[in-house]
């Protein structure tokens, strides 16, 4: 997933809103806007360069441009644009970074995040 | 047996040459078999009680999205399938449905194409289009699982079963189709000069309003705010009163779509 090609999206959470609380989809979704409690999607995310987070994260793929308070545990790909700050422990197959994106936090790729998976419904 | 069911609004003679092409129309085609039309002295609660009694087996409205809701609200529960006439301004469901003029929905009528669609329901209510709230801020609850806050200080909160329309940025064809058993909350903001829209346009480099966000729920709870009762539109015409649960409804409807149906 890159920023570029993500178009079917089921959910936006834009820069006008906040989400608290148990948030699940099954599609991609785009956040723009204020998150906190726990977020979970069986597909991909996008996290925009204003978005604020306080929350757990569960994805199928992600690209983060913004802030992350709170752990990202993605199945598969991992984006940090430059502009992603992510304070939390992170978990993914593939992890790429841009320079100048920050991780306070330990990360776990490829095997060690075997047991990574979508928790169903 | 079709019955055509007259809104009030159409016993105004402007209306006389079109009502008489209909009825023309249905003649022609075949499909004429019962007319009654709603009156200062008969409600259509009684009107289509009467057609269901008398073994009506379609139930056609004709007039605007008001009759639409009107009648859809006395149907819901019966083995009938609903047809549209459009007439007039407001005909949104109509149009979303392939019904752009009243002739070609006679033909539409005729050719018969049913669809099983969802319906909205709020509190003890139906709707088949969507509610709207113009408010400052709100709190939805959804799904019995997460809040949504609305940080902006005016806003259009529209839960929708249908389309909105072509004036959103919305590409996804997921979005608004009456039979996936959703319905879709989109937020518009409505204050050009906040904060959040300064940030997000330098963020951006550029002045495009800020973009919607749209959920997919099945269930909206909205309370109260600061003991204040607010109040939402339904199907672009009626007016009620918060505290309301909305969700999509058990019960469906058949309806006669046209070709050119969005979903």
């Amino acid at each position: 997933m890159s920023k570029e090609n993500f178009k079917e999206v089921e959910t936006i959470i834009g820069p006008t809103v906040k989400v608290e609380g148990d948030f699940k989809a099954d599609g991609n979704v785009i956040i723009e806007g204020q998150i906190s409690g726990t977020f979970k999607t069986k597909k991909g995310l996008r996290v925009g360069e204003g978005a604020l987070i306080k929350a757990t994260i569960e994805a199928e793929n992600a690209w983060v441009g913004g802030q992350v308070e709170g752990n990202l545990i993605i199945k598969n790909h991992l984006e940090l644009s430059s502009n992603a700050r992510v304070k939390g422990d992170i978990e993914a197959q593939i992890l790429t970074m841009e320079t100048g994106a920050q991780i306070n936090g330990t990360v776990k790729m490829g095997e060690n995040a075997d047991n990574v998976k979508i928790i169903e419904e | 047996m079709y019955y055509y069911i007259y809104d009030q609004f159409l016993s105004h003679k402007k209306y006389d040459k079109i009502i008489a092409q209909i009825e023309g129309k249905i003649t022609d085609l075949g499909i004429k078999d019962r007319i009654i039309k709603m009156s200062i002295l008969k409600s259509v609660k009684e009107l289509v009680m009467d057609a269901l009694r008398k073994g009506a087996t379609t139930i056609v409205a004709v007039g605007n999205d008001q009759t639409v809701n009107k009648v859809v609200n006395l149907i819901v529960a019966e083995p009938v399938v609903f047809g549209i006439i459009p007439i007039g301004d407001n005909n949104s469901i109509a149009k979303f449905l392939g019904i752009n003029n009243p002739l070609s929905a006679c033909e539409i009528i005729s050719a018969r194409k049913v669809e099983t669609i969802n319906l909205g329901e709020v509190n003890s209510e139906y709707f088949i289009n969507s509610i709207k709230i113009h408010d400052h801020k709100l709190t939805l609850e959804c799904n019995d699982r997460f809040k949504i806050t609305t940080l902006s200080k005016k806003n259009l909160i529209s839960i929708y079963n249908f389309s909105p329309g072509t004036d959103m940025n919305l590409k996804s064809k997921k979005f608004f189709n009456p039979q996936d058993n959703f319905l879709e909350v989109v937020v518009e903001p409505k204050d050009e000069k906040t904060l959040n829209n300064f940030i997000y346009s330098l963020l951006k480099k550029e002045k495009n309003k800020l973009p919607e966000s749209v959920f997919r729920v099945k269930k909206i709870s909205i309370k109260n705010t600061e003991q204040k009762s607010g109040s939402v539109v339904v199907d672009d015409f009626k007016v009620m009163k918060t505290p309301l649960n909305i969700r999509v409804s058990d019960k469906k409807l058949k309806i006669i779509v046209g070709k050119e149906r969005h979903f």
